[in-house]
């Protein structure tokens, strides 16, 4: 295993931990990457030296995300983007859990980024299935539709309908409509509300609204407490 | 309910003031005996008081009242907690005794008391202590807590109408936290389904819609929602069963809940009491957590498998279904059947038969059948496959496919001869044999069923279908016979009997039998004063005062069932309207047209065009406009917001008879009909208003085509046919835009035709779709199918124009598929239609020759043809083919002499036409 001590510029406003594979934990800030290496900021003298860790010898990258992640957190999180697939679990977790509130900021193109490649490095199912529906949510919103029927059919044949996720029900509801099936458009739609447990939320309320159900019976003539105690 | 005690006297000592310095000398022993009591440990505090009594007891110094007050109570608390019941009751009564007048500590011992004499069984006490609570302390929390104990007994004594009362209460109980309201809640509705209050029980847990009781109560909704779907459906109430489902949870889930449930039980209760709150606060958690179990445990004991997923998706099939909810049933049926591996064999067919008989209801026949086709091809080995079988056949007999219907059934019998719904196969199949026009068949069927080992239930239901047999087969003296003995059988469903009143009422109006008709009517109001079928009856009774002559009377009957919202109202008032036209009264006509126009918005469906012609009627009778300005700019209201609820030419061509009169009423610009017609149909396609448009332009073409200008017309139609939204067009439009796709062969024709016959299944104009219909499948080589559609017009439409069309051509295709007596059993019937023109007449003879020469039967060939001939000899398209057939036979026939007398009847025949005249 090579490191290397360089002497770079600081200016990352990341901190990252990890250890490689022979062994060796690090941790500091992210100084950049790029030459198959990983360049970080030790704590202890940051102003100074820089440790250079060539990306081949990584083992696992942890990427502690602040609550309320910061522009230029975001735009510095990009130049870790090479190094998913080093990425433990909790930080893909993190990651994706990022990803996912991007939705409320209609930024479409960073989920579509971040979530293709959360995709394509995931090792595991539960993980790689959020981010290919987030990726497709994405698309849906960038009007990549011919690449979003391509993912959909992906996705779809990972699940059955009973467990499909509700943002997967909801893709393939607007996209049977988009393609005229209104019948297949129904089909995704109410059924959430079929299934046990009746799903609830934004999403689920979306889709009632998409494909209304008929309306719950009026309220039950339930005895008053009055009318009972006066019964004889 | 057991009462939780220890807690409560630990944490009650730190309350109490320390033991009086006078005993200095017992301290010792005195310290020890308070030391293991506030220590917990109430068996040595126990054996120290009791020491300390046999050593000091009578010491003096004891008998000091302030001192002994509080030993006696310690020591009785001690007793309690140890176990040793008896003594407590009896030093804690002596307490009583000993402190009459002393308020404080006397509402818990006595609480803690009656609790004792509970666990002791003693009721009586344990009455007196609750009852004493209850009178001197109501507004206390623990009031409540005694209540819900007395409403548990009464609860485990079924006696519901006390628990009742307690737990209502309770519920009404001052300082009652949102828990506690919520569990009062559950407890009111369990005890309201164990007394078979589903409806009761299902108002208590929606009760509380938001806030911590709702929090509570969903945990409780979702562990009693399989219950009570099951009840609800058990009394026949499918659409609350419906709302009780979406309860429906999986148990781990509802095990969170329950977590989170306990959890917030340890919130503090805001006390009151001189014990403070955390003394309470556990009385009543313990209470609830208690309580939680206890219910939670009836509940899953009532039917803990309900709870099972499987199980839950079974029951919200089943209440789709039962709350008509056939397209959800359709979907989550699909969903469960297509979900492989995550769900059982079991499931998966359940669903599977759900989704079909959800399309089934639907009338979406296609659908049913693919996926019955679906299940066969991919579970052939499934134990079920005779239910999805039968469903198959049951889908192929709605959309008119007997054949196919029938043979499925036999192939049922003849793979599962024993299975034990067998009878209920063959009943079907019988009841097909009669809707496809066999009624000798079906009766047959029917006959053999009622000699197998049917249920003894089933048998007033054979005897209705045999009279309709037999009623079908003109043996109406028999059918009645056996209408009548249905409605003589007490145990037959009280529908059953009511339908076979009808039976029997319509075979005395058709024979015209007044005193019988008035007889039996009578005797079915008598019998069902509040009957289901009451309106039908009065229908009836009008028909039969029209039928003899009575038309205030008929008038009186149709009115009084057309001022109601049945089913039968349509009816009664076309009926109305033909007694108007009648009587040739045309104000009469007009004012009930205006009624029932203007109570358009609470009839289903489209508005009937009857009502626009007798206003057309009434306008050529006496010249005036009959629509008032207030009516006549609804109707156009509707015409632009509501065109599907609009017979719209029938409309727009009343209009049109006084168009300057209307134009002026409703302020239109200057124009003809036709134009205003044309300009209206553009404002609506710019706005989107495509089935207006489509309205509009459908009126157009039908004022063009009467002109004449046919090509004109279609153009109009064919721009509905590609501009409009065809799934948003009325009734008369649809089969309109489907006609004219079909005249051009257009492909839109048959998805038209059959979006026609889904949409509208009791439409009038269901004949002509069906036969359009027809005629594209027999192109398409669909012979089976055309047949069977032009076979539903033979049998449910003798009187529509297309009856006699549809029958020589069914005939005429039965013929050509070598089923000659198929054929035969149609031209019979046909030929016995009074209303045939003389070319149908001649046409039927005609098939009626060529299929007896099929069947074997030259005779009766040789002689309709001759009568043919000799009746119709100028309708040349039929006596030209007539004349080469039976030239041919003769020159066929192989015995000489009877070729001879044959061929000089046949040439003296044509002799005769040849210098006759043509017969009238």
């Amino acid at each position: 295993m090579a490191l290397s001590v360089l002497a770079l510029p600081a200016g990352a406003d990341l901190n990252v931990s990890g250890h490689t594979r022979g062994g060796m934990e690090f941790t500091g800030r992210l100084a950049g990457t790029g030459d198959r290496m990983l360049h970080i900021l030790p704590p202890e003298n940051p102003e100074i030296s820089l440790l250079g860790i060539p990306t081949e010898s990584l083992e696992s990258l942890t990427v502690p995300f602040p609550d309320s992640p910061s522009a230029r957190f975001q735009d510095e999180l990009e130049r870790l983007l090479p190094l998913l697939p080093f990425w433990d679990r909790s930080s893909r977790e993190s990651l994706l859990a990022w990803a996912d509130s991007l939705q409320a900021l209609d930024d479409w193109p960073r989920l579509y980024l971040w979530t293709s490649h959360l995709a394509d490095s995931a090792p595991e199912d539960g993980l790689r299935h959020r981010a290919l529906l987030l990726k497709a949510r994405a698309l849906y919103e960038l009007g990549l539709f011919i690449q979003l029927d391509k993912e959909l059919e992906r996705i779809n044949r990972a699940f059955s309908p009973l467990e499909a996720p509700l943002l997967l029900c909801w893709l393939n509801a607007h996209r049977a409509r988009d393609h005229g099936d209104d019948q297949q458009a129904r089909f995704w739609a109410r059924l959430p509300a079929l299934r046990i447990p009746v799903a609830s939320g934004p999403l689920a309320e979306q889709l009632r609204e998409f494909a209304p159900s008929p309306a719950a019976p009026p309220a039950s003539p339930s005895p008053q407490p009055s009318s009972i105690r006066s019964a004889p | 309910m057991r009462i939780f005690l220890r807690p409560c006297g630990t944490l009650l000592l730190a309350v109490l003031p320390l033991p009086l310095i006078a005993v200095m000398p017992l301290r010792e022993q005195w310290q020890a005996a308070c030391r293991s009591f506030a220590q917990g440990n109430p068996v040595n505090a126990l054996a120290a008081f009791r020491t300390f009594d046999q050593w000091y007891g009578n010491e003096p110094e004891i008998a000091d009242p302030v001192f002994n007050e509080i030993r006696i109570r310690l020591w009785g608390l001690a007793a309690m907690q140890a176990g040793e019941l008896e003594e407590a009751a009896r030093l804690l009564e002596r307490w009583f005794i000993e402190n009459p007048e002393s308020e404080r500590f006397r509402a818990f011992l006595r609480f803690q008391l009656a609790g004792i004499y509970q666990n002791l069984g003693d009721r009586e006490n344990t009455a007196r202590h609750r009852r004493a609570f209850l009178e001197s302390h109501p507004d206390l929390p623990e009031s409540a807590l005694i209540r819900w104990v007395m409403a548990d007994e009464a609860f485990a004594e079924k006696d519901f109408a006390t628990a009742r009362d307690q737990l209502l209460q309770v519920r009404e109980a001052a300082h009652l936290p949102p828990s506690g309201r919520s569990l009062a809640a559950a407890a009111l509705a369990l005890v309201e389904l164990a007394d078979g209050n589903a409806g009761a029980a299902l108002g208590y847990l929606r009760s509380e819609t938001e806030g911590t009781g709702a929090l509570i109560l969903d945990c409780w909704r979702s562990l009693v929602a399989p219950v009570l779907t099951r009840r609800l459906l058990d009394e026949d109430d499918p659409e609350r069963a419906a709302f009780v489902s979406g309860w429906f949870d999986r148990l781990p889930d509802i095990g969170a809940r329950l977590t989170r449930f306990q959890q917030a039980l340890d919130r503090p209760l805001p006390g009151r009491g001189r014990q403070g709150p955390s003394v309470r606060s556990s009385i009543w958690n313990a209470h609830w957590r208690g309580q939680l179990g206890k219910l939670s445990h009836s509940l899953k004991k009532s039917d803990d498998s309900l709870n099972q997923p499987e199980k839950l998706y079974r029951l919200r099939l089943r209440t789709l279904l039962r709350s008509k909810r056939h397209g959800a049933s359709t979907i989550l049926g699909r969903a469960l059947f297509q979900s492989g591996e995550s769900v059982s064999a079991a499931l998966r067919t359940s669903a599977c038969k759900a989704a079909i008989e959800g399309y089934m209801n639907l009338r979406q026949w296609d659908r049913a059948e693919d996926l019955a086709h679906s299940f066969l091809e991919r579970f052939p080995e499934d134990p079920d496959l005779p239910d999805i079988l039968l469903l198959q056949a049951r889908s192929s007999a709605g959309r008119g496919q007997w054949k196919t219907a029938l043979d499925l059934v036999d192939r049922l019998l003849a793979s599962w001869p024993e299975h034990p719904s067998r009878h209920s196969w063959r009943l079907y199949q019988a009841g097909w044999l009669l809707d496809m026009g066999l009624p000798g068949e079906a009766r047959q069927a029917f006959a053999d069923l009622a000699q197998s080992s049917i249920p003894e239930t089933w048998k007033p239901f054979i005897t209705f279908q045999m009279a309709r047999c037999l009623e079908a087969l003109r043996h109406v003296d028999e059918a009645a016979e056996h209408y009548r003995a249905v409605t003589g059988i007490s145990a037959a469903a009280a529908m059953l009997r009511e339908s076979a009143w009808s039976g029997l009422l319509k075979i005395h109006l058709r024979q015209g039998a007044d005193a019988a008709f008035h007889k039996d009517l009578a005797g079915y109001r008598k019998r069902f004063p509040e009957g289901t079928l009451q309106d039908t009856m009065t229908n009836l009774e009008g028909s039969n005062h029209r039928l003899h002559g009575r038309h205030e009377a008929a008038v009186a009957a149709f009115g009084k069932v057309a001022s109601g919202t049945s089913a039968a109202n349509g009816f009664a008032r076309e009926q109305l309207s033909l007694l108007f036209r009648e009587a040739r009264d045309p104000v009469a006509l007009q004012r009930h047209a205006l009624a029932w126009i203007s109570a358009r918005s609470s009839l289903s469906g489209t508005l009937s065009a009857t009502p626009f012609e007798d206003c057309r009627l009434y306008q050529r009778e006496t010249g005036k406009a009959a629509l008032p300005t207030g009516l006549l700019q609804a109707l156009l209201e509707d015409l632009d917001h509501a065109p599907a609820r609009l017979p719209a030419t029938p409309f727009l061509s009343l209009l049109g008879d006084s168009w300057p009169v209307y134009r002026n009423r409703a302020g239109l610009e200057e124009g003809s009909v036709l134009e205003f017609a044309e300009g209206r149909a553009e404002t609506a396609f710019r706005e989107g208003r495509t089935g207006t448009a489509a309205a509009c332009l459908l009126f157009a073409a039908h004022l063009l085509a009467a002109h004449g200008r046919d090509d004109s017309a279609d153009t109009r139609r064919i721009r509905v046919l590609h501009s409009a939204d065809t799934g948003s067009l009325g009734r008369e439009a649809l089969i309109e835009v489907a006609e004219t796709a079909a005249r051009y062969d257009f492909p839109e024709a048959t998805p038209l035709l059959e979006a026609f016959l889904e949409r509208f299944p009791q439409a009038p104009g269901r004949p002509r779709a069906l036969l359009s219909l027809a005629r594209i499948r027999w192109e398409n080589d669909r012979g089976g199918e055309a047949r069977s559609l032009l076979q539903q017009v033979f049998r449910h439409w003798p009187d529509a124009l297309e009856y006699a069309p549809a029958a020589l051509l069914l005939s005429h295709w039965q013929i050509e598929e070598g089923l000659p007596d198929r054929a035969l059993a149609v031209l019979d019937t046909l030929l016995q239609s009074a209303s045939l023109a003389a070319i149908q007449t001649a046409e039927a003879l005609l098939l009626r020759t060529r299929a007896d020469f099929q069947v074997g039967n030259p005779d009766r060939a040789f002689l309709t043809g001759i009568r043919l001939l000799a009746l119709y000899p100028d309708i040349h398209e039929v006596a030209e083919p007539a004349r080469r057939l039976l030239g041919e036979k003769i020159a066929a026939l192989p015995d000489p002499g009877e070729r001879a007398r044959l061929q000089q009847r046949f040439d003296a025949l044509l002799q005769e036409n040849d210098s006759s005249s043509p017969p009238a």
